[in-house]
């Protein structure tokens, strides 16, 4: 089957003071209908520029799409115009963010920005436009929906925000939804009912989720597959399950093994956590060897020559390192 | 085992140091201090290299600029030197200017300090004061203040900062709510700082970037009230500025188009680089527009 | 007071009113009636959401909020009750490592000089000997000592926290009082200033009262831990018991709540909590949880429950208890 979005070899250059900053290199994905797939990392490592790249918003200048093709349903995105863009943002894909706080207009009524929302897109009128808002409300859980939609966004919690948020982005059914780290800023008990509704939203509609997070945990709760990134690059991808039960790259390893997980049945003892030692290297100052090669335990003469290319280890896992078998062992 | 972070250590610089390197980018700046060096130039030095008395009648009144030699820019209404009063009006201006600039921006910053740093009682106290001062007629305020003692440009000076003083005022206020919630204030606070401490050192520190703009273009505006002022007649009459220039050249302005032409080019010149000045240093303190 | 309790925190309440002209004012219960005891060398978390309270409670132990009723004692003294230069000179004692590696640090000072000051400002230790004091801090904290010369816009977010830590030890207090310090920071950084602070720990014998609403953090760090809910605390247990025997309800609503690594797929059992919590300015009249309890009954929404002792210094205030 044909992905509904397919990205490959995006590369993304930013003008800084310190030169040119490679922000994302030879990024290639492939999401399909119906799926979750969750893009992992640390900040800087450019998941949230990979999400700018298929919405063509990244901003430019500084940024520059220097290469690479971004197709959806085999449509070039790169190529369309900007006419084009506007058109397919919201209807075919949509985006929600993390801030639920300031992505809302404070001076309109939350049922009046999702009706705006579909009238941008849909020939209707706005009182028919204003039903289904409502209609929309109810179905992202907000009670009482007909009156909430009167309701401004200063008046509802972090939470409902959110959820007016996924209202508009799913308001004229988008195949794609991207979200970039949608419950950051959320506390955990709202956190797992964004989470909850995410996944029976998904269910229902079918549409594609992408899905922006820095937290394993929330991959494990709703990605079907995921990408890890690091600086720039797609270093592993594959299953959830696969991913989070046998990482194979040094770094996936790392980020797992250095986030303290809740457990259910904590011991006495408390091993130090692992650390990744060093900082991520600056994008301007790549070399040519594996961007994570000054940080890993298994670093050979192959890792400082060349960025190794993400090659298949299973039908559906691929890892970009070159010492597998060590690393494995 | 503790990691050391291996990482390169780059230059420190002082931000005073980055906001300098900044400004000379700024194209805005740049003209602006240029103009402003060759207008200082020009009040500073010009006496020395131009003596002529700019009180000494020298002429025939209203003669036009270029008809004799001894008075190239011409002649005003009583035959003195045009160009021995921009010569020497420029002093007076800048005088007033700067004086009166320093006393807004001292005034302004120590209200807006307390109030925003206090809150309060004292926040609510001081705000309707500035209040009080912003809703009274400017200009006919200073002009009551000049009125009532002698009008010297020491009195003119002090009655433009005593009427200017509330916009700054506001501006360290707003600046001052904004940072004293940051946590580096209560940080300070937790490692055992005193409020004179915390206020002069740690939250006006942080605020200065948007006051030095203000008070670049505070300078402008007091030129500005200056040559207001004397224009009404109530400048200095024993200084020399462009501005009275101006008032006393108003009644002949139809048919001596010099007498306000010329000292007008040189207020303007002088509040135009003041401005760009201001622009320049937005440019530079502003680290958003810095990354490009 | 037991003599092994450093911190002893009785029935502290902070409240805020914002006065209106033409209403009566409003009151904010942000802390409520917390007490809590940290022995020496001990890490005690406060977990819970935003609401409730958890940040203020670490402000009024600092002496950093006004204390509207209980008291605060650190070590016998009653900090609670000290004014003026008193308090400035006892702030030595107690001091916080905050949550925003960015706005924290003054961008106007070098990073030296911020570690410097708490020894200059409270007069600790001699002059000639601070600069030396602060380069070797810089290494307890993992920095090199080069570094004291740069500003805080130079260093990472990491970094940074390490410079929050070195000021924090450089009056040799009591007690560190962490809000939310690796909330900011990426996961990798996480992990090694977690490590880092553990090490301090042993090292100094500090003693942390540690503000987290991220329970994996707070189960790995924590030697006793009390969850927070509307401005009280309505459990508290030794790390082990909370998180394997929870009892409260909104206890055991968080701990389901948080998303897990090893059990990928298994989300659909869990039963969620609905709602928000509640503002604290109207507070039910009963349990401050009854209305997004899913066991709540008749009684939790007429009368609250007192906090009671269930097990070895293991509290919950529930009525199903």
């Amino acid at each position: 089957m044909a992905p509904l979005l397919s990205v490959k070899n995006l590369l993304v250059e930013f003008k800084t003071r310190a030169g040119i900053a490679k922000v994302l290199n030879n990024v290639s994905l492939d999401v399909h209908s119906g799926e979750i797939l969750g893009v992992v990392g640390e900040s800087g490592c450019g998941k949230s520029m990979t999400a700018l790249s298929i919405m063509g918003l990244v901003p430019s200048p500084p940024g520059n799409v220097a290469g690479g093709t971004i197709e959806l349903n085999g449509e070039d995105l790169l190529s369309a115009s900007n006419k084009r863009l506007h058109q397919m943002r919201g209807k075919e894909i949509s985006m929600i963010f993390q801030e639920p706080m300031t992505s809302l207009n404070p001076v309109f009524k939350v049922g009046h920005q999702i009706a705006e929302a579909i009238l941008l897109h849909e020939k209707t009128t706005k009182s028919l436009a204003w039903e289904r808002s409502v209609k929309m409300l109810d179905r992202v859980g907000i009670p009482e929906a007909a009156i909430r939609a009167n309701s401004y966004p200063h008046e509802m919690s972090g939470g409902m925000r959110q959820r007016v948020m996924i209202a508009i982005a799913l308001a004229c059914n988008p195949k794609l939804l991207i979200a970039d780290e949608p419950t950051t800023a959320l506390d955990v008990t709202v956190q797992a009912q964004i989470f909850d509704l995410l996944r029976e939203l998904q269910r229902e509609t079918g549409t594609a989720i992408i899905m922006i997070t820095h937290d394993m945990g929330a991959i494990s709760e709703l990605a079907d597959r995921v990408a890890v990134m690091y600086a720039g690059h797609i270093i592993e991808t594959g299953d959830t399950k696969d991913i989070l039960s046998k990482p194979q790259h040094p770094y996936t390893r790392g980020l797992i093994a250095c986030v303290p997980h809740l457990e259910e049945n904590p011991s006495e003892e408390r091993p130090y956590l692992a650390e990744i030692p060093g900082v991520v290297p600056p994008l301007t100052d790549l070399g040519k060897g594996c961007t994570f090669a000054p940080r890993c335990d298994f670093r050979t003469d192959d890792c400082t020559g060349s960025q190794p290319s993400l090659s298949k280890i299973s039908d559906q896992h691929s890892v970009s390192c070159f010492n597998l078998n060590t690393v494995a062992s | 085992m503790s990691s050391i972070e291996t990482q390169f250590i780059p230059k420190s610089q002082h931000p005073i140091v980055e906001a300098i390197k900044a400004f000379r980018q700024s194209w805005a700046g740049m003209l602006g201090l240029i103009l402003l060096l060759l207008v200082i130039l020009f009040s500073v030095a010009g006496p020395f290299i131009y003596a002529v008395d700019p009180f000494e009648i020298i002429w025939a009144p209203l003669t036009a600029p270029g008809v004799v030699a001894n008075a190239p820019f011409g002649t005003d209404h009583l035959g003195r030197d045009v160009l021995a009063g921009l010569v020497y009006g420029g002093q007076a201006t800048l005088f007033v200017g700067l004086t009166a600039g320093f006393l807004t921006i001292t005034i302004g910053i120590l209200v807006g300090a307390m109030a925003g740093y206090y809150g309060g009682g004292v926040d609510e106290i001081l705000m309707r004061i500035t209040e009080f001062f912003q809703v009274l007629p400017a200009l006919l305020f200073a002009m009551v203040l000049v009125t009532l003692f002698t009008p010297s440009i020491y009195v003119v000076s002090a009655a433009i900062g005593i009427v200017s003083w509330p916009t700054t005022a506001r501006l360290t206020r707003a600046e001052f709510l904004r940072i004293k919630n940051l946590e580096y204030v209560k940080a300070a606070q937790s490692i055992g700082a005193r409020d004179n401490r915390i206020i002069w050192r740690v939250v006006l520190p942080n605020s200065l970037a948007p006051l030095i703009v203000s008070a670049t273009l505070t300078i402008g505006v007091a030129i500005l009230f200056e040559a207001g002022l004397s224009y009404l007649g109530l400048g200095d009459p024993n200084a020399f500025s462009w501005g009275m220039m101006i008032g006393a050249g108003r009644e002949y302005i139809l048919d001596a188009w010099w007498l306000v032409t010329l000292p007008g080019i040189m207020i303007f010149l002088t509040v135009l680089g003041f401005s760009l000045i201001g622009d320049g240093l937005n440019d530079a303190f502003n680290p958003r527009l810095r990354e490009r | 007071m037991s003599i092994e309790n450093l911190l002893e925190v009785n029935d502290l309440k902070v409240h805020f009113s914002k006065k209106k002209m033409f209403a009566d004012p409003v009151v904010v219960h942000a802390v409520d009636g917390v007490s809590f005891s940290i022995p020496k060398g001990k890490t005690f978390g406060i977990v819970g959401e935003s609401g409730s309270g958890k940040t203020t409670t670490a402000l009024a132990v600092l002496r950093l909020v006004g204390i509207t009723s209980g008291t605060v004692e650190l070590g016998g003294q009653e900090i609670s009750a000290l004014e003026g230069e008193d308090l400035r000179l006892a702030r030595r004692q107690f001091q916080m490592v905050f949550q925003d590696p960015y706005s924290s640090l003054d961008p106007r000072r070098r990073v030296g000089d911020i570690v410097r000051e708490p020894m200059d400002l409270m007069d600790i230790g001699e002059e000639d000997a601070r600069d030396e004091k602060v380069r070797e801090l810089f290494v307890k904290v993992g920095l090199r000592p080069e570094l004291t010369e740069l500003f805080p816009h130079q260093f990472s977010g990491g970094q940074r926290q390490r410079v929050g830590l070195a000021r924090a030890l450089a009056s040799e207090p009591e007690l560190i009082v962490c809000d939310e310090p690796v909330s900011a920071l990426d996961v990798a950084v996480q992990a090694q200033i977690l490590n880092l602070m553990r090490r301090l720990q042993e090292d100094t014998g500090v003693t942390f009262l540690f503000i987290s609403h991220d329970l994996g953090v707070v189960q790995h760090l924590c030697d006793h831990v009390a969850v927070m809910y509307l401005g009280q605390i309505v459990e508290q247990a030794d790390r082990i018991t909370l998180f394997k025997n929870p009892k409260h309800p909104y206890t055991q609503a968080l701990l389901s709540a948080v998303p897990r690594v090893d059990s990928h797929g298994s989300h659909t059992e869990r039963q969620h909590l609905q709602g928000d919590p509640p503002s604290p300015i109207n507070l039910p009249k009963g349990c401050r949880f009854a209305g997004r309890c899913p066991q709540a009954m008749a009684i939790c929404h007429s009368e609250p429950p007192a906090l009671q002792e269930i097990g070895d210094r293991h509290l919950a205030s529930c009525h199903l208890l």
